[in-house]
């Protein structure tokens, strides 16, 4: 347990000082009853503080907040239990959020920050290494290839976020193996940063060349959001897969501002463009679609269904991707609602899954080690710092539900694709083979939802090219 | 060009000036000569003949007979050229002089002199003509200035490696290039067992040792979540998907992972635990062997695998199998309680109506009193109260429920409602928020907690 002893007052104000020693009396440092806390009952009043305090935060109630943040300092710690961790990062990221509101004390602070690729990359192979999903997610889209490529010469697969060799290596030696001969493959593989895309192409090049098939890697190094689908070069005649890990989410960011002021009906009333495309549809999906409409609290503005449709970039994103006729498209995504429009929808959503998140990983790597500080401080404590710090185009982190994602890919013109039995064993296998406790894989009309002691993590889904 | 022949055995006619015509020539269809037209077979040593025309000055030879008249002026020799003798042009066609070939037959007789003297080279003649560059062989000489011409200018490239120089070959080709498919005549390595798709079911049989397979260079890339376990060699009575036998197996390998031994004996024991299945070796299991058997250089892992005590603890959902098989609680010193997961705490914290869950927490924290929760808070908080022991609140197990709802306690001696950050929401006792509630409900806290404190500090929980 770490607590910290030292004087836990920094605040000038008399008050305060007061009432802090108030509650120690005797003694300079931390509150008595603060001290010596099993940790359970700890973890239940960092909980406390931290759902109090991020109220005073939303209410710009900034003292109180201060106060809550003062309080849950002399609990957390990066160091500590799985309860001390994560409100260690939620803290920082409500610090952050409190920070801007003065913008210049933000960016001062921030602009000597220093990112290092090297530790980017590492921290998501650390993710990859460490927990399943990633491995899941792969498994699945793999097998998933597999099966609807069948038949198939000439096979185009994009990645919209390439950085793992292990899932394609494992895919071209599946590929190779089929009966009817390899097809000739080709993978785009699209990332940000050059030096992955070159270890990736040397590691794709090498594994093909062993097998002797017919390969051909092509790099794209662009962020997702400046991709123009131009540069994937796709062929007619090609089978064309995409693979999209954790990657469309991000494209949800946008001016949420100035959404909400130019259309302030948006919420209540469906814009034009949606209806025009709802007609479309088939009435079974139209039905389903506004069933889900009406299901889907009113209360959260921009988590509202007509909503879906206007992130202009994610619409044309997905437009794009339909044009290309994929045969297949697997979306790996997170499945929890950060997208609510209130800080505190965010903030619950956040703390039940993160929390999910951070114990499935001491699960796997208890001892607390380098690498799982790193994964929770530059992934997760990052992501989490997006969620609740950040707003609008900056908010990248905007996960939601297999079920919002559902009408929304459907309304770009994809079609579902169910994954298959065999998609599911490959999965359980994968998680057999690594004896990795607690997880589970569901099935839930067709797609799949990677679990964690029965809380719903990741979602993958299957998707192809449909006409209207 | 019409020529005169020496030793043809036609019927040709006068030389005709190769002046150009002043009317366009009229050009049969291909491959249909003109019904009427003369037909004229010329032998092969006419046909291959060149330079028949041969200054007798300087012996230089000339195809054409204009030519050599021309060059006859430059010595200063007579010279006379020809004008086209006839008024109207009968119009010729010519045969192959040899039998075998498909345009001996005068029905298929080619309608320029020149034609069938390219013809009869390139078929029937010897290639003497070489490609310095490729080692194509042309019988024309014309045929081989053009191929040397865009020899290695290729332009277009199939990504199936077959380059074209002319742009509509190749993307004709492209489209449907499955030259490939066709030319790996080479069997695919040979896998001990069939591919994944097909052949899932009798896959799940095989593996019966070891749920997957394993690899030596695993080690350096085997998830930390490896259990130290080699007492168990067949984790898996294999219905190997049913989920319980996947906690069977997780159980009995994650156990006794008290010995907990760090890097390289637990790989040891990976790889052991594994060892039995060869056939899985490949990758017919798919994709699961890859990720262990792909070395990450850039990484070395270094933990310690050994499956944590907690989840073992807590698992809500995942315990069926926890049987025997040496379940020994691994690691935490005597007396100590394993902490409670992050999400165990949450839904603990949620049971008291303190709700990290999406609605009620807002519910609560916005409203006063939620009195559907208070009946099972206060059983909660009760037995809640004596392990929490939390000074935080006036008085020890209400606090919680306060700290949330802002109610009056429930139990316990009332005093000005919680609002320890000064949440500001309780109604009763008027404190509104901010300092002054922290203050007056702290002070409270102070002589109500301390009885309580004592009382749980000896607790063991």
């Amino acid at each position: 347990m770490v607590q910290e002893e030292g004087s836990s007052s920094v605040s000038s104000s008399p008050l305060q000082m007061l009432s802090l020693m108030s509650l120690s009396p005797g003694s300079l440092g931390s509150p008595y009853w603060l001290r010596d806390m099993k940790s359970e009952e700890r973890g239940l009043c960092l909980i406390h503080l931290l759902v109090a305090c991020a109220n005073h935060v939303a209410s710009g109630n900034m003292e109180n907040a201060n106060i809550g943040l003062e309080y849950i300092s002399h609990l957390a710690s990066p160091d500590g239990d799985t309860m001390q961790r994560i409100a260690a990062y939620f803290t920082e990221a409500l610090a952050d959020r409190m920070l801007k509101n003065w913008p210049g004390l933000h960016k001062a602070l921030n602009s000597t920050r220093i990112t290092s690729v090297a530790d980017e990359v590492l921290v998501h192979k650390l993710f990859f290494e460490f927990c399943p999903f990633l491995k899941l997610s792969y498994v699945i889209t793999n097998q998933a290839i597999l099966e609807a490529m069948e038949g198939e010469k000439v096979v185009h697969i994009i990645d919209l976020n390439c950085f793992e060799p292990a899932q394609w290596i494992s895919l071209i030696r599946a590929l190779s193996a089929r009966p009817e001969g390899p097809p000739h493959l080709r993978i785009t593989g699209i990332h940000h940063q050059k030096e992955v895309l070159d270890q990736m192409a040397l590691r794709l090049n090498e594994e093909a060349e062993k097998l002797d098939i017919a390969f051909q890697f092509c790099p794209v190094i662009s962020r997702l959001e400046n991709l123009d689908v131009e540069w994937l070069r796709v062929k007619t005649g090609e089978a064309v897969a995409i693979s999209s890990a954790l990657q469309l989410h991000s494209l949800m960011a946008v001016d949420d501002e100035m959404i909400r002021r130019n259309s302030p009906s948006l919420s209540k009333s469906p814009n034009a463009g949606n209806l025009q495309r709802a007609l479309h549809m088939n009435p079974r999906t139209l039905s389903d679609f506004l069933e889900k409409e009406v299901i889907n609290s009113p209360d959260s503005a921009s988590s509202s269904p007509m909503c879906l449709s206007t992130s202009p970039k994610m619409a044309s994103f997905l437009n794009a991707l339909w044009g290309l006729s994929p045969k297949l498209m697997v979306v790996t995504e997170q499945e929890s609602n950060h997208n609510g429009g209130t800080l505190m929808e965010r903030m619950m959503e956040a703390l039940n899954y993160y929390a999910a998140l951070f114990d499935c990983l001491e699960s796997t790597v208890p001892i607390a080690s380098i690498e799982r500080q790193k994964i929770e401080k530059m992934l997760y404590g990052q992501e989490i710092k997006n969620i609740i710090a950040c707003e609008g185009v900056e908010r990248k982190e905007r996960h939601e539900k297999l079920e919002k994602w559902i009408p929304r890919l459907e309304l770009a013109g994809f079609g579902r694709v169910p994954l298959s039995y065999h998609v599911m064993l490959q999965a359980r296998r994968l998680l057999q083979s690594y004896n990795y406790d607690g997880y589970k894989v569901k099935e839930e009309n067709g797609c799949f939802i990677i679990c964690w002691q029965d809380q719903p993590l990741f979602s993958v889904s299957a998707w192809r090219f449909r006409r209207f | 060009m019409n020529d005169s022949t020496q030793s043809g055995d036609s019927c040709s006619g006068n030389q005709a000036a190769p002046a150009k015509p002043i009317a366009k020539k009229k050009r049969n269809l291909p491959g249909m000569p003109d019904p009427d037209a003369e037909v004229i077979a010329l032998s092969p040593k006419t046909l291959l003949a060149t330079n028949r025309f041969v200054c007798e000055i300087c012996k230089k030879g000339f195809q054409r007979d204009q030519n050599l008249q021309l060059h006859r002026r430059g010595h200063n020799l007579p010279w006379k050229l020809r004008q086209r003798s006839s008024k109207d042009i009968k119009k010729r066609v010519y045969v192959c002089p040899e039998p075998s070939c498909v345009h001996h037959d005068p029905a298929r007789a080619l309608g320029d002199l020149t034609g069938i003297k390219k013809h009869f080279c390139r078929k029937h003649g010897e290639k003497k003509w070489k490609c310095d560059k490729c080692s194509k062989k042309y019988a024309v000489q014309s045929d081989w200035k053009a191929h040397s011409k865009i020899c290695g200018t290729r332009e277009y490239k199939c990504d199936c490696g077959t380059l074209f120089s002319r742009r509509d070959s190749f993307i004709t080709h492209r489209a449907f290039c499955d030259a490939l498919a066709v030319e790996t005549a080479k069997p695919p390595p040979p896998p001990p067992t069939p591919p994944p798709s097909q052949k899932d079911a009798a896959d799940i049989a095989p593996p019966p040792e070891a749920p997957s397979p394993e690899h030596s260079p695993a080690t350096d890339v085997v998830s930390p979540v490896v259990p130290v376990e080699s007492s168990s060699p067949n984790p898996t009575s294999i219905s190997v998907i049913e989920e319980t036998h996947m906690t069977n197996l997780t159980a009995s390998c994650s156990s006794s992972s008290s010995s907990s031994t760090n890097g390289s004996s637990s790989s040891n024991v990976f790889s052991s635990l594994f060892a039995s299945s060869t056939i899985s070796s490949s990758q017919t299991t798919g994709f699961t062997d890859l990720f262990r058997a792909i070395p990450h250089p850039c990484y070395t892992p270094e933990i310690a695998p050994s499956s944590s005590s907690e989840p073992i603890a807590l698992c809500l959902s995942v315990n069926q199998g926890y049987g025997s098989a040496g379940m020994e609680r691994r690691q935490y010193p005597p007396g100590a309680q394993p902490a409670l997961s992050a999400t165990a705490l949450l839904q603990k914290a949620a049971q008291m109506g303190a709700a990290p869950s999406n609605a009620s927490l807002l519910r609560g924290l916005g409203l006063v009193s939620s009195s559907s929760p208070q009946q099972q808070i206060e059983t909660d908080s009760a037995s809640l109260a004596s392990g929490l022991g939390l000074g935080l609140s006036c008085d020890g197990g209400s606090g919680l429920k306060e700290l949330m709802l802002g109610t009056p306690s429930v139990f316990g001696p009332k005093h000005t409602t919680l609002d320890l950050l000064g949440l500001g929401m309780a109604v009763s006792g008027g404190s509104t928020g901010g300092l002054s509630a922290l203050m007056t409900s702290v002070n409270g806290g102070l002589d109500v907690a301390l009885p309580f404190d004592g009382e749980e500090m000896n607790e063991v929980d």
